[in-house]
């Protein structure tokens, strides 16, 4: 119900109870009016009873004095006119108050009696008046016969019998105006006090709900005011205050929707700059890789013609260092045959010039060996390798080549010590690969993990560092690709040279320790070969960590084409 | 003292010479007989009802009679001023609802106790209508010896 309503049926309520009480007012004064009247008219005929009471008494006396004390002069002495006119008129006037009082009076078969009674008695007394001192035994019968009689009946039954009636007619009238006064009191009252509790009631109902209401909207406000647009007042009131609650609501559902869908917009502006930022940095990369994959082409074919054309003379060096080395040989057995014909003196400088010689010879073999170990890496890193694409299993593949980089390790320096950790998803299965390849990359990444553990072991030893040098090794299968990753606690990779580990002839090892071609191989087997990546991410000083990603299947088509193209090429 | 001994005397000489005087009622009223006191009761209106049916009516001889005088003197035993004085007051006090009725003569007695039911009368022994019934007084008539009413 609206409060409009509400206070609508309150104020008629009220207007109908005061109503009402107009109402029972005017009843309760005519009522009283009305008792009053009764009372009025009660005293009236009292007044009236008395008086003729009075007037009957006189008279009575009056006739009963006259009958025993008679005439002075006996008969024919009647009274005066002037008397008799004067006990007519009260006769008369007695009659008339009769009368009157019957006006007054309800026509009880009392009261008519007791006027009809005085009628024969003022009669009788008329008689006896008329014949007194003119015919006295007239008068005097007529009084003993028919006056004393009416006037006892009269005085003494009639007269107060309506005195009695008379009475009770009062005191109901007095009665009747106390019970009208009463009940219209009690009434008035009791109205008053209805109408207090309703007007009580119905102000506690509505300012009950108008103040739940109200509350409601303040928390409301207050809630939509911190911006908590899913708050909801949902009041139940089907007034003002519900409407204005519900419109509220909506307007909070709007305001959340409007805020959603802005919300929505900013994400997906975001997702879009998002986007363009990773396209970017994609192309950036794509960019670098290119200008990396551009530098190292043009490396690998400048090394590639210059290990050529190395190639050819290392192998006279080599091959006739050999040579040499077998033609001294020859020699020295020539001059063993001959040696009593030499004198000790030039055979022992022939002896120790040829072991001079041997010993440059084989110097020259083994530089020119190593030289032509490298001018072959250089040729294998222009021309990638060779093999045929497998289904190969990944964590055996690892596994095998990490024992082969460790065993390695240990055989050239026996105090080589790394701790070998391996976490392989099974999961990962087979992967076609080109398995040849792809050992040599684990091997590099793990030689040089294990190596940098090992150093960074053996520079921290003595102190109370408990330093333990790790190689983990750990396979996961994603959605579409194979994450290989190579972690070592060894000393990391600056910044700076991170992204120079790519490139061809980049090492921070000691001279003669390495190449500084593996990185570079093994990013071009498994971003060019394999289609791929490899990264990098270090804290130096802490660990480093080759991530490797084979793709499932597409990588290797992309590998082939790669590798196709570039055969062509 | 002087003066009542004369009053005695003279109203003892009155009553040695006044006539007897009858008590007569008319025939309904059922008493036929009565003592001094009962009919002093009757006079003074002590006694108002010869049954419950039957109201006694009084009737006295207008004053300057021989028979009111007796009844005065014998029954009321009361002069005429004191004989008004008792009626008048005994009205006013409402002791009574009337008084006796006052006749005049013999004849309107006769006609009075005849036509008025319980009325009672007194007249000269030597004129008792006839048809009316004469009471005893202390069982005498007026014409016996003792008879009180001289």
């Amino acid at each position: 119900m609206t409060i409009r309503r509400r206070f609508t049926i309150s104020f008629t309520g009220i207007m109908a109870m005061f109503a009402l009480n107009a109402g029972v007012y005017v009843w309760s004064n005519q009522r009283r009016a009305n008792a009053m009247e009764e009372l009025s008219r009660a005293v009236s005929r009292q007044v009236l009873l008395s008086s003729v009471q009075l007037t009957i008494n006189d008279a009575q006396k009056q006739i009963s004095v006259m009958s025993q004390l008679g005439t002075e002069s006996g008969v024919n002495s009647g009274l005066p006119a002037s008397d008799k006119k004067q006990f007519y008129s009260k006769l008369d006037s007695a009659a008339q108050n009769i009368d009157a009082f019957r006006k007054l009076q309800k026509d009880t078969p009392i009261v008519s009696d007791f006027q009809q009674s005085f009628h024969e008695l003022a009669a009788s007394w008329r008689v006896f008046i008329d014949n007194f001192g003119v015919n006295q035994t007239t008068a005097i019968a007529e009084l003993a016969v028919r006056g004393d009689p009416l006037s006892r009946h009269v005085i003494q039954e009639l007269l107060p019998k309506v005195q009695t009636e008379e009475n009770q007619e009062a005191a109901a009238a007095s009665s009747n105006f106390r019970e009208a006064s009463r009940i219209s009191d009690e009434i008035t009252f009791s109205i008053f006090i209805v109408s207090t509790i309703a007007a009580l009631i119905a102000a506690w109902l509505i300012a009950r709900d108008i103040a739940r209401g109200l509350r409601a909207l303040k928390a409301g406000a207050a809630a939509l005011g911190q911006g908590n647009l899913s708050y909801r007042i949902n009041l139940q009131q089907e007034d003002e205050l519900g409407d204005l609650a519900s419109a509220f609501d909506q307007m909070s559902s709007h305001l959340n929707s409007a805020q959603q869908a802005l919300t929505a917009a900013h994400a997906q502006e975001k997702q879009k700059s998002e986007d363009l930022a990773q396209a970017l940095e994609e192309l950036r990369q794509t960019q670098d890789r290119l200008v990396v994959q551009q530098k190292l082409a043009s490396l690998g074919t400048l090394t590639a013609g210059i290990a050529h054309e190395i190639k050819n003379p290392l192998n006279f060096v080599t091959n006739f260092a050999a040579i040499l080395r077998s033609l001294i040989e020859d020699l020295r057995a020539s001059i063993d045959s001959q040696k009593a014909k030499i004198d000790p003196s030039e055979l022992s400088f022939i002896e120790e010039t040829l072991g001079d010689m041997d010993t440059n010879a084989a110097r020259i073999r083994e530089h020119g060996k190593r030289a032509d170990d490298i001018v072959k890496g250089m040729l294998m890193h222009s021309r990638g390798q060779g093999g045929d694409l497998e289904a190969t299993n990944i964590n055996s593949l690892i596994a095998e080549y990490v024992k082969l980089a460790y065993h390695g390790l240990r055989a050239t320096d026996m105090n080589f010590n790394v701790t070998i950790e391996e976490n392989y998803d099974p999961a990962v299965g087979e992967l076609k690969v080109w398995p040849h390849d792809l050992s040599r990359v684990i091997l590099n990444i793990a030689n040089n993990g294990a190596f940098s553990a090992d150093q960074k072991a053996k520079r921290l030893a003595g102190t109370k560092t408990d330093f333990k040098p790790t190689l983990r090794l750990t396979t996961r299968k994603l959605a579409k690709e194979v994450e290989i990753r190579i972690y070592d606690n060894g000393d990391g990779i600056p910044e700076a040279i991170r992204q120079k580990v790519f490139e061809p002839f980049f090492t921070t090892k000691p001279a003669g320790s390495g190449t500084g071609l593996g990185l570079s191989m093994s990013h071009e087997i498994i971003v060019q070969q394999h289609g791929g990546q490899l990264r990098v991410e270090s804290k130096p000083g802490e660990y480093a960590e080759f991530i490797i990603t084979l793709p499932l299947s597409a990588g290797a088509a992309k590998g082939s084409a790669a590798l196709s193209a570039r055969t062509n090429g | 003292m002087l003066r009542k001994l004369i009053i005695s005397v003279l109203l003892l000489a009155g009553i040695a010479s006044a006539a007897p005087v009858a008590i007569i009622v008319s025939p309904d009223v059922p008493v036929d007989n009565l003592t001094l006191p009962e009919l002093r009761k009757l006079f003074l209106g002590e006694r108002q009802y010869w049954n419950p049916k039957l109201r006694v009516v009084l009737l006295v001889r207008a004053p300057v009679s021989a028979e009111r005088d007796v009844v005065l003197r014998t029954i009321y035993q009361m002069s005429e001023a004191e004989f008004r004085q008792y009626w008048i007051s005994k009205v006013f006090r409402a002791d009574v609802s009337e008084g006796p009725k006052i006749v005049y003569s013999t004849e309107m007695a006769d006609q009075l106790v005849t036509a008025v039911p319980g009325a009672v009368a007194f007249v000269e022994a030597s004129r008792i209508p006839k048809g009316l019934k004469v009471l005893k007084i202390d069982g005498k008539l007026p014409s016996d010896s003792g008879y009180p009413l001289k």
